[in-house]
């Protein structure tokens, strides 16, 4: 059994017309550090498309790399669902289709430098009937409706990597 | 990359389709090269109607930035930043109308670097006549811009101010609805629209092409290599270089040779299959692993003293001298150790023999004199023995042959002495014979006159005296004395005394 990883880099995103995730670009002292920054307080959102190639079972993880900012402390949620689709089997319309329950999961600023990079994990365990060679798109969002969300300021995520089994 | 203006005159222009009036949205990315005088108008981008008198402009002049609208020839309305792009500052700039009749149209531009937009307030489009020229670069005369531009984007509608954002950081359209043109403007080889809608550009002066300064975010290619499923046949030979340690996969066929060097102390996994002889020098006290299996004979020098491993066989006879002393195992591990070979051994006398050792050969030990034999000691050949006189003979010793010795007068002969053969002895006339002696034949004496006669010799039968005793013989000086009764014979006895 080996395990099918899929990295999205901001560039590869795609962001709805209200309330999209912010693209940035922070030019870093030795390097340029592109990114999605997520509100604080507004429930921001980003899209990633990828063919559920190899797909054999389990669940989905999908792994946050975000820094703060301007934070160094606090809490921040992030919520994954799935939209799937399996081409010539569903007869759902594309355009219409939904999502999946949202599977949730949340990190904490590990303090020290502000702007340190971390790393979360979400287990999307609402697979909308996922399988191999099904068309998926995958719903990233921060909640900041979530209590356990305290973190001020953007949470800008540098990587998303979608995870499953083969 | 993007493409230069680098004179008056150089341009890109639209003159059909363009965005309607109160409702569009442009975008475009742009750098100045060189600033131009002061007081002079430098344009991102201009529309103008069929008489040029009516219009809009976006563009900087002297200290700001700012959106332009023109109504018989002259500014109607405008609105603008107190600061601007500086001259080699890459900023990514927006115009947008919004509302119909008395639109509203606001500029602003985004640093490279920055991460938010600077806009300006709103100026009145008004009821303006139907743009039908749009430029992009120079304009004519002395209103152009002295610089490089790239991607630039239009739309026939309003974009949220989030949109506007999102879509600056991106080569591609994000948001394609009511998508107009755009043209990515990679080189001057690449001026062509990408929205689909073949609103191409047209072309004046002398275009360039330079870089852009700035990486907008765009999709990473990937290339995916899945994995084989179980059974997966291919038709083309794949090509693997397969590296020591490397671990394969359970079904994995390799159709030509896999070549791996080995090394002494490499572990080998059970499953490996070598289509070649694998070939190791085997040196003493290597440790050979118990499923090893050596193809060619494996030859090594046996020592006394070596310990060989348990289940060793080995093709060729070992060959070991063996000396005497040499302790051999008899329990090596795993087997028995097998000598093909006779095993010999001098054995000396006193050598101790073990119960249990077998000699293929018959021992031969001379005995000497004096040598100890126990009494389970088995003596194939005879032993041969000289009996002395003088000899100990042991109780119970067996003499297959006979003990002959010589008997000389005056040996003496031990009490249990057995003789086979009769004793003779010569007697002679002084000798003294034993008080115990038998003569078995008869002690024939000649006795001489002169013999001295014991008081009772019996003299059987006739006295065969050479000499008769007769008259006028003398017998000695003295004539023969007889002490006692002397009986002759018959006749006549004469007695003469003297």
């Amino acid at each position: 059994m080996a395990t099918i990883s899929l990295p999205f880099e901001p560039g590869d995103a795609l962001l709805p017309t209200s309330n999209p995730a912010a693209p940035v670009i922070n030019f870093g002292t030795n390097f340029p550090v592109p990114g999605l920054a997520f509100d604080t307080t507004t429930q921001e959102t980003a899209f990633f498309h990828f063919l559920a190639l190899l797909y054999g079972s389990g669940n989905v993880t999908v792994t946050i790399d975000w820094y703060a900012d301007t934070a160094s402390s606090g809490g921040v949620v992030f919520g994954a669902a799935l939209a799937v689709i399996t081409p010539d089997t569903d007869s759902q319309d594309i355009e219409t289709k939904a999502f999946a329950t949202e599977n949730t999961g949340s990190d904490t600023h590990l303090g020290t430098t502000g702007q340190r990079l971390h790393r979360m994990t979400i287990t999307v365990s609402n697979l909308d009937s996922l399988a191999a060679g099904d068309y998926a798109v995958l719903r990233l969002r921060r909640v900041p409706a979530d209590g356990s969300d305290t973190m001020t300021g953007d949470a800008i995520v540098t990587r998303v990597t979608v995870s499953y089994s083969d | 990359m993007a493409v230069r203006f680098d004179a008056v005159g150089d341009q890109l222009n639209r003159t059909a389709n363009l965005p309607p009036n109160g409702s569009f949205t442009y975008m475009l990315w742009a750098v100045i090269d060189n600033e131009l005088a002061a007081g002079t108008y430098q344009p991102y981008i201009w529309a103008l109607d069929a008489a040029s008198q009516q219009g809009y402009a976006c563009g900087v002049i002297n200290g700001i930035f700012d959106i332009e609208c023109y109504n018989g020839g002259v500014v109607a309305s405008s609105s603008s930043v107190g600061t601007r792009p500086a001259a080699g500052q890459a900023a990514c700039v927006y115009v947008r109308c919004s509302g119909t009749g008395a639109g509203l149209i606001n500029a602003g531009y985004r640093l490279a670097g920055a991460n938010a937009f600077v806009s300006s307030g709103n100026a009145t489009l008004g009821s303006l006549n139907v743009m039908t020229q749009l430029y992009m670069g120079g304009l004519f005369g002395v209103y152009w811009q002295d610089g490089r531009k790239w991607n630039i984007k239009a739309w026939d509608r309003a974009l949220s101010d989030a949109e506007i954002l999102a879509e600056s950081y991106f080569e591609r359209v994000l948001y394609p609805a009511s998508l107009n043109f755009h043209l990515p403007l990679t080189g001057v080889n690449d001026t062509a629209d990408r929205s689909g809608n073949a609103r191409n550009p047209s072309t004046a002066g002398t275009l360039t092409t330079a870089d852009t300064r700035v990486q907008l975010l765009r999709p990473r290619r990937r290339v995916f290599v899945p994995r084989a499923a179980g059974g997966t046949v291919y038709n083309e030979v794949l090509t693997e270089t397969v590296a020591a340690g490397a671990t394969q996969g359970g079904a994995a066929v390799f159709p030509a040779t896999l070549a791996e060097a080995i090394a002494a102390g490499d572990s080998l996994s059970s499953a490996v299959i070598f289509v070649g002889a694998i070939s190791e020098t085997v040196s003493a006290a290597d440790a050979l692993a118990s499923a090893a299996i050596f193809a060619a004979a494996y030859t090594e020098t046996v020592t006394p003293g070596d310990s060989p491993g348990g289940a060793q066989t080995f093709v060729a006879a070992l060959s070991a001298s063996v000396a005497l002393a040499d302790q051999y195992s008899s329990s090596v591990a795993g087997g028995s150790t097998t000598y093909n070979e006779t095993i010999s051994e001098s054995l000396t006398l006193a050598d101790g023999l073990v119960a249990s050792q077998a000699m293929a050969s018959a021992l031969t030990e001379s005995t000497t004199l004096g040598d100890a034999l126990t009494a389970a000691g088995i003596l194939g050949a005879s032993l041969t023995e000289q009996v002395h006189p003088g000899d100990a003979l042991t109780p119970g010793l067996v003499m297959p042959a006979a003990l002959a010795e010589s008997v000389s007068p005056g040996d003496v002969l031990g009490a249990s002495v057995v003789f086979t053969a009769t004793l003779s002895e010569a007697i002679a006339l002084a000798d003294a014979l034993g008080a115990t002696q038998v003569m078995l034949s008869a002690v024939g004496e000649s006795i001489n006159l002169v013999a001295a006669f014991d008081s009772t010799v019996t003299i059987p039968g006739g006295y065969p005296d050479p000499a008769d005793v007769r008259q006028g013989v003398s017998y000695g000086p003295t004539g023969v004395e007889y002490v006692g009764t002397f009986k002759g014979g018959k006749g006549t006895v004469w007695v003469r005394r003297r």
